[in-house]
């Protein structure tokens, strides 16, 4: 990503928007106890790759003479490919992708995009973000949007996260919850020697006479937020896993991530974002350095899951705001395309290649055409798997794709 | 017949001759006159010590910082008076008195007596103790002195039902401690260890002397030989063996972790890897403070890699700096930044390198497709100047609220002609892109010029104020830059003001050619310039140490009036490198104002 | 005294509040005073607002706030100095200052009043206005300002400014609006969240009225109007027809029936309970006054603080604290200062952030202010502020503090914090555990009492106000 982009992104505070909207989770309503039952409720994890990943070099069509010739330096040869099949194969970087693979964690949907495809990244990223074009009203995201639909009175305790530094994307805005944009572990966590200030509060909250109103209300919340804090301490502390964690950024997101999903925290969305994929010029150490840093953080992330016994419940969406030309420039790089694969991985994805690979003789502008539509990954995952109506969220019925196994 | 027999007569009575001055030569080692001792420490410490700290004349260090314009001034503020009348300062002064009389000498005769003759202290590996040697001016003065003391430690230790101070023998001398603390006097000598063994060793050289002491190592030797004048305390380390014993594992990794250490220092640890030695001074007198570092340096050791730090033949030196009077801070060095770029492979870890791969691509698109390590960075000559300078804003409307600094790079273009395009196209883009910026975020906008000055071209950008902005005095930041780029013969400017690129088109053009001795690395810092720049704004400070200190305002109106009068007492900062004379050199010095 | 709100006799409810042997005028009553009306007292000043019977104070302190409205902070050398960077997180830096330093007894004409503070604080979030989208320091210096001389004076007039500052239209994006294809977003605005609420206008009411705004624009950060621009038609805004002007369409909305009642509602809320939400009978005379006084403020809130309903049980510990009150209550009330960067930087963590409301709704406040990572935070908040080394009480240690106010042991340290901080007393179970808590800290004294007082603000009951 240029410089130039960093400069035309509006410049927002770092600090973050805190969560106004939650109250105490159910059980502990009924339930009185700090006795928290583990949720079965399924979680995901949205890793948002800015600056419009590379498809064609991501997922290569290593056998095609079009390609090769439209890539004279920056194609991935057949040699170099680690395959999925016959025809196609992933960057020798992306090593972390073909060991999801191989263990039938990640499905690959190719040619996503929409229609009079939209070039700048802002744009296109805010219509990946909200379903909508420029011309309409966009206040919130599909993912705030989701928020906003499953509340039903007794809303769950922080119902999305966003992990980073950056500004809050705008998928998860939403009419009346406030995501808390986190950057460690530190905000859900009692500073300094915790546990006997627990356990005093924790004593007189169970001899206090619940009150009524506002006072039951805190006092219910206060239970909850310092069993959380206790569940995130003891997880992270003895946070044990066999994964080792590259020590890259994302990497290091996920692994909170992971920390938190452990500990019980009923969050249902993540998100994290990978920044730099706008690779105008010397496209390829960036690009094998970001594919490195993408697919090995996301296969420590999904192993370790499934070692802590989430990986039933956790799915990984990662996807671009557009994908890149077919033909490479004259600096060695590659412009602003449009359509490209998005990934699903997780224990019930159904992995593989799903869709064809788009033509890289039938293009449009340059540019392979699309021939799933965004939202119909979005309806996929908004159905099948938060279990909620989709139509309402996207503002219309869109076919499911045939990625995750019922 | 006859003969013969005198033959043995004189042999026997030359051989009883010889046997006599022996045994009068070990009778003279066996009772030397200790008292008269007149050899120096280090002639009494193992050859085999691996570090050594000395400080020759404790009485003179001590007399130039009590006359100190610093400590004299300290001693004048309230502060100071107000901490020296608590309760503990008292006690302690009351104590110390009580010793003066019991001991019969002021404190300071007491230091001057008992120290004048120098402190040294060393490392010894094979014992692995630390050893202090202090020489007193009067031997029958430590001695009673000593007494005294001991007496009144003892006589504290039984008031208090502690165990009192337990001695012992060695060869006539008794030693005082146990365990990790002892001590003994023997003649002017005061010895103190932590380590038994490795004081009886001083002991047993104090009493037999020894064929070789430190003073024979060679490297020893070599490091005596090359100090300059008269350090207050100077040091020396025996690298070379800690380095084969396996105890400077930091050095192991050639590598440091961030390229501005890197650019700053990453020579230093080249040098490290190889020195035999490396010695540390001290020089302190009413002026300056100077703390130095050398180490033995030779081209031979300098890895393909580092050759853009040291230069050729470990010669490059940086350019003298375009100071002027307000001048806060300088910054001149010699680096082929290119070749650093071009090496980050040997330079930097993996994951340092993923990320300037990262911002290598970044870099060379927003230089339209130059290659940013080879062209545009090649495009630089080794010699470059960072200067921070004081703007005075007297005769300048709109002046900004808050008065900052400008600041400028300065350089040598390698192909002139070509390069000066190159940078002025890209300046000037680079302003444009800023104003599309701008214009969007509703800040001024830039209005590109050219100005001539003394037959150079210098491209400038200012920045447009509103109309009811014009006169103002407390117009917004940005209103203390105007970017500019300027050339002279094959140089080139970068300035956050124009006025600071016409000085230092000044400054270049009215260069001297003579200078001292040339530095690798020339970094300055004026205390002058920077405690004006400081009360420029005092406003702004005061304002916010009181948010910051939730002060009154009249608590941080003394706090920040406090600083800028101990600014006040410094002439500045200065830290050089020199890789010349076949030594390295790290330089710290501090002035003050006299 | 009914349990129900709805059956509470609304004259009895605001008629002025009488000490009596069962509700006596106590330290604890004083506190919940300065806590609504500011952001709390020292227990110095509590006895002496004790010396003045509750009606008298209240009238008291609304003249001193009206007094202090006065008195513009533009020539404020601290702000000035704040606003040289350009930065407006030193500027709210520079409020939380003043709401520190802000005195009850009125007397020091340099010192502003908390009431005032507290009230340009509710009118800020009432008129939502972000610094990151205006992102000019000055800006909303200036807003804050005009925020602050009409807090106790007249909401028509402070209407009608703030109807023409640039920075409340950058935000709601109304720097332009044309006479061909009118700008609805202030319009809209103005009467949902301003003056009417919802449900007391139509869609055809606020086209109308974003005609009288055509021809109102900033240029180059000030307000401009642009009579080429704006629309002389005539206008039927909510039932009154004429050739309105921006200020004339302004007037109109601002003479509903809805206005007093909807700010009045609004000022219960802030000033007396969070919820429920206030019957209409109860409003009903306080939107009467507003009315009747010419939608002025300060007849409106004397009455609220010296009324009976104000000292009751349907008041007293009604309230979530927010954030703002937490921090900047727990320093004064232990006259205290800090760095008051970081405990912005803090106050933000945990959900507000002054001169950063969310959106122009501004803070929604009660419950909302409450989750689990804002009661972490407000616990963290607590401990680093009694932690950080900038930290003082009375330019000394905790542990001089509580010997000033004859606080020797413990048990005598949580009565006094109680009775100090705690709208909701404790009660002995909870005094007992704190007990054992405090005995088991370790470490010198002033680290133990923090300690305590950490504990102490984890309790449910701190987070009530």
């Amino acid at each position: 990503m240029t410089t130039r982009r960093d400069f035309l992104k509006s410049s927002l505070g770092t600090s973050a928007v805190v969560s106004i909207g939650a109250t105490a989770p159910q059980f502990l309503l009924q339930a009185g106890a700090a006795e928290a039952k583990p949720t079965d409720e399924t979680i995901l994890v949205m890793v948002q790759l800015s600056g419009g990943n590379d498809g064609l070099n991501t997922v290569a069509p290593f056998k095609e003479s079009a390609y090769r010739k439209a890539r004279p330096t920056l194609a991935v040869s057949a040699g170099d490919a680690l395959k999925i099949d016959d025809s196609y194969g992933f960057h020798p970087a992306a090593k972390g992708l073909s060991n999801l693979l191989e263990s039938d964690r990640l499905a690959i949907i190719q040619g996503v995009g929409y229609a009079n495809p939209n070039r700048s990244h802002f744009e296109s990223m805010d219509i990946w973000h909200t379903c909508q074009r420029k011309t309409a009203v966009r206040n919130d995201g599909w993912l705030g949007r989701f928020l906003d639909n499953t509340r039903q009175g007794d809303a769950l305790d922080i119902p999305a996260i966003h992990l980073g530094r950056e500004k809050q994307p705008l998928a998860l805005s939403s009419q009346d919850i406030r995501v808390p944009s986190v950057t460690s572990l530190d905000r859900f966590r009692l500073k300094e020697s915790a546990g006997q200030l627990r356990k005093t509060v924790t004593n007189i909250g169970k001899s206090a006479s619940p009150g009524g109103g506002l006072l039951g209300f805190v006092q219910t919340s206060t239970g909850s937020a310092l069993s959380a804090s206790e569940q995130i301490e003891a997880a992270s502390g003895r946070y044990k896993t066999g994964i080792t964690y590259p020590e890259s950024g994302l990497a290091q997101k996920l692994k909170t991530v992971a920390q938190l999903i452990d500990s019980g925290l009923k969050t249902r969305i993540y998100y994290v974002t990978l920044d730099g994929f706008d690779t105008h010029s010397r496209q390829a150490a960036a690009h094998e350095a970001l594919l490195r840093e993408l697919s090995g953080a996301l296969d420590a992330f999904v192993r370790d899951m499934d070692e802590h016994g989430h990986g039933d419940r956790v799915l990984t969406m990662s996807f671009s705001e557009f994908g890149r030309r077919l033909q490479e420039n004259a600096s060695e790089g590659t412009d602003h395309g449009a359509a490209a694969p998005a990934f699903l991985a997780g224990n019930r994805v159904k992995s593989g290649l799903i869709g064809k690979h788009p033509s890289l003789h039938d293009l449009q502008d340059g540019d392979v055409k699309f021939h799933t539509d965004f939202r119909q990954l979005y309806a996929t995952v908004l159905d099948q798997w938060l279990g909620v109506d989709s139509a309402p969220i996207l503002g219309g019925k869109f076919t499911r794709v045939p990625a995750l196994r019922s | 017949m006859e003969n013969t027999m005198n033959r043995h007569l004189m042999t026997t009575a030359f051989l009883c001759g010889l046997i006599a001055s022996a045994l009068a030569q070990t009778n003279a080692y066996a009772q030397p006159d200790l008292d008269a001792d007149k050899r120096t420490a280090v002639e009494l410490l193992p050859a085999s010590c691996l570090a050594v700290v000395e400080m020759q004349h404790p009485d003179q260090l001590l007399t130039t910082l009590t006359e100190h314009r610093v400590w004299t001034e300290i001693q004048q503020r309230p502060e100071y008076t107000a901490a020296i009348s608590n309760p503990g300062y008292m006690m302690f002064l009351g104590i110390r008195t009580h010793i003066e009389t019991q001991i019969g000498m002021k404190w300071r005769e007491a230091y001057d007596t008992l120290l004048g003759g120098g402190i040294t202290v060393a490392f010894h590996p094979e014992t692995e103790g630390l050893v202090a040697l202090v020489r007193s001016t009067d031997a029958a003065k430590l001695k009673s002195t000593a007494k005294t003391l001991i007496e009144l430690g003892r006589a504290d230790a039984r008031s208090k039902g502690n165990e009192p101070l337990p001695e012992d023998e060695y060869r006539d001398i008794t030693i005082y401690g146990k365990n990790d603390a002892r001590f003994a006097i023997a003649g002017p000598w005061l010895v103190m260890t932590n380590k038994d063994e490795l004081g009886k060793k001083v002991l047993d050289t104090l009493l037999d002397g020894s064929r070789t002491s430190i003073k024979d190592n060679e490297k020893f030797a070599a490091a005596r030989k090359s100090v300059s004048g008269e350090p207050a305390i100077w040091s020396w380390v025996d690298l070379g063996t800690v380095r084969d014993a396996g105890l400077a594992n930091g050095l192991d990794k050639n590598q440091t972790e961030n390229p501005i250490v890197e650019l700053l220092v990453g020579g230093v640890l080249t040098n490290l890897r190889q020195t035999p030695y490396v010695t540390a001074s001290l020089y302190v007198s009413g002026e300056s403070t100077r703390l130095q570092f050398a180490a033995p340096h030779e081209n031979e050791w300098v890895e393909e890699f580092r050759e853009y730090w040291f230069g050729p033949d470990s010669q490059g030196a940086a350019d003298a700096p375009l100071e002027t009077e307000s001048t806060i801070l300088s910054i001149s060095t010699y680096r082929k930044v290119s070749e650093m770029w071009l090496r980050a492979g040997d330079l930097f870890d993996e994951r340092m390198n993923d990320e300037l791969a990262k911002a290598d691509a970044n870099l060379t698109t927003f230089f339209a497709g130059k290659d940013f390590g080879e062209d545009v960075l090649g495009s630089f000559g080794p010699a470059m100047q960072v200067l921070v300078n004081r703007q005075s804003f007297d005769d300048v409307l709109p002046k900004p609220a808050l008065k900052l600094p400008s600041f400028a790079l300065a350089g040598h273009l390698e192909n002139a002609a070509e390069s000066q395009t190159e940078l002025r196209r890209t300046f000037q883009s680079m302003v444009g892109f800023l104003n599309v910026i701008g214009a969007m975020q509703g800040n001024p906008q830039l209005d590109q010029d050219i100005d001539i000055y003394r037959d150079n071209k210098i491209y400038t950008a200012s920045f447009i104020p509103e109309p009811d902005e014009k006169d103002s005095e407390r117009a917004r930041i940005q209103f203390n830059f105007s970017p500019s780029l300027a050339f002279a013969n094959d140089r080139f400017f970068i300035a956050s003001t124009k006025q600071m690129a016409k000085e230092l088109v000044d400054a270049a053009q009215n260069e001297q050619s003579t200078r001292g001795e040339l530095s690798n690395t020339a970094i300055k810092l004026n205390a002058k310039a920077l405690g004006e720049a400081l009360a420029d704004n005092r406003d702004q400070l005061v304002a916010q140490n009181m948010i910051k200190k939730g002060q009154t305002r009249e608590e941080s109106a003394n706090e920040i009036g406090l600083l800028l009068e101990v600014l006040g007492l410094f002439e500045g900062v200065s830290f050089d490198v020199k890789t010349t004379g076949g030594e390295l050199k790290l330089e710290l010095t501090i002035q003050t104002k006299n | 005294m009914p349990q129900d709100i709805a059956s509470i006799d609304p004259d009895w409810a605001w008629s002025p509040f009488s000490p009596s042997t069962e509700q006596p005028w106590n330290r604890r009553l004083a506190a919940h005073l300065c806590r609504r009306a500011g952001f709390g007292a020292t227990s110095k000043e509590l006895d002496e607002l004790l010396e003045r019977e509750p009606a008298e104070l209240a009238r008291s302190l609304v003249e001193n706030a009206k007094a202090a409205s006065m008195r513009d902070p533009e020539t404020d050398a601290l702000a000035t100095a704040m606003l040289a960077t350009g930065n407006s997180r030193n500027l709210a830096a520079w409020w939380l200052y003043r709401m520190l330093n802000s005195s009850w007894s009125g007397d020091q004409a340099t010192q502003t009043s908390p009431l005032l503070e507290k009230l340009t604080l509710f009118w800020h979030g009432h008129f939502g206005t972000g610094a990151e989208k205006v992102d000019d320091a000055e800006m909303m210096f200036t807003q804050n300002r005009l925020l602050r001389r009409h807090s106790l004076g007249d909401f028509g007039a402070m209407t009608q400014e703030i109807s023409r500052d640039p920075a409340m239209l950058i935000y709601l994006d109304s720097t332009t609006n044309r006479k061909a294809h009118p700008n609805e977003n202030y319009a809209r605005e103005i009467m949902e969240l301003f003056c009417l609420g919802e449900g007391n206008y139509t869609e055809r009411d606020i086209q109308e009225l974003a005609r009288c705004f055509t021809g109102w624009e900033v240029r180059r950060k000030k307000f401009r109007f642009n009579r080429y621009q704006h629309d002389t038609g005539t206008k039927t805004i909510l039932g009154k027809t004429g050739k309105f002007t921006g200020e004339e369409g302004v007037e109109v909305v601002l003479k509903q029936k809805a206005l007093p009642r909807f700010i009045a509602r609004k000022l219960i809320r802030f000033f007396v309970f969070d919820e429920p939400a206030a019957p209409e009978q109860l409003v009903e005379p306080l939107a009467k006054l507003l009315r009747q006084s010419g939608l002025r403020i300060a007849p409106v809130i004397e009455r609220i603080l010296a009324s009976n309903i104000f000292y009751s049980a349907f008041a007293v510990g009604r309230k979530v604290r927010s954030p703002v009150e937490l921090g900047i209550g727990l320093l004064r009330c232990l006259n205290g200062s800090s760095n008051l960067d970081r405990v912005a930087q803090h106050l933000d963590e945990i959900g507000q952030a002054v001169f950063y409301p969310p959106n122009v709704k501004g803070w929604d406040g009660g419950r909302t202010w409450i989750n689990t990572s804002t009661l972490l935070g407000r616990s963290n908040l607590v401990g680093e502020l009694l932690r950080h080394e900038a930290t003082r009480f009375d330019g000394q240690t905790l542990e001089a503090l509580a010997k000033k106010n004859a606080v020797s042991n413990p048990g005598e340290l949580i009565e006094w914090l109680d009775e100090l901080l705690l709208a909701v007393p404790l009660d002995d179970s909870a005094k007992s555990e704190l007990l054992a808590f405090a005995e088991q800290t370790t470490g010198d004294p002033s680290r133990r009492i923090a300690r305590l007082i950490q504990t102490l603000s984890t309790v449910p009951q701190f987070h009530l106000a």
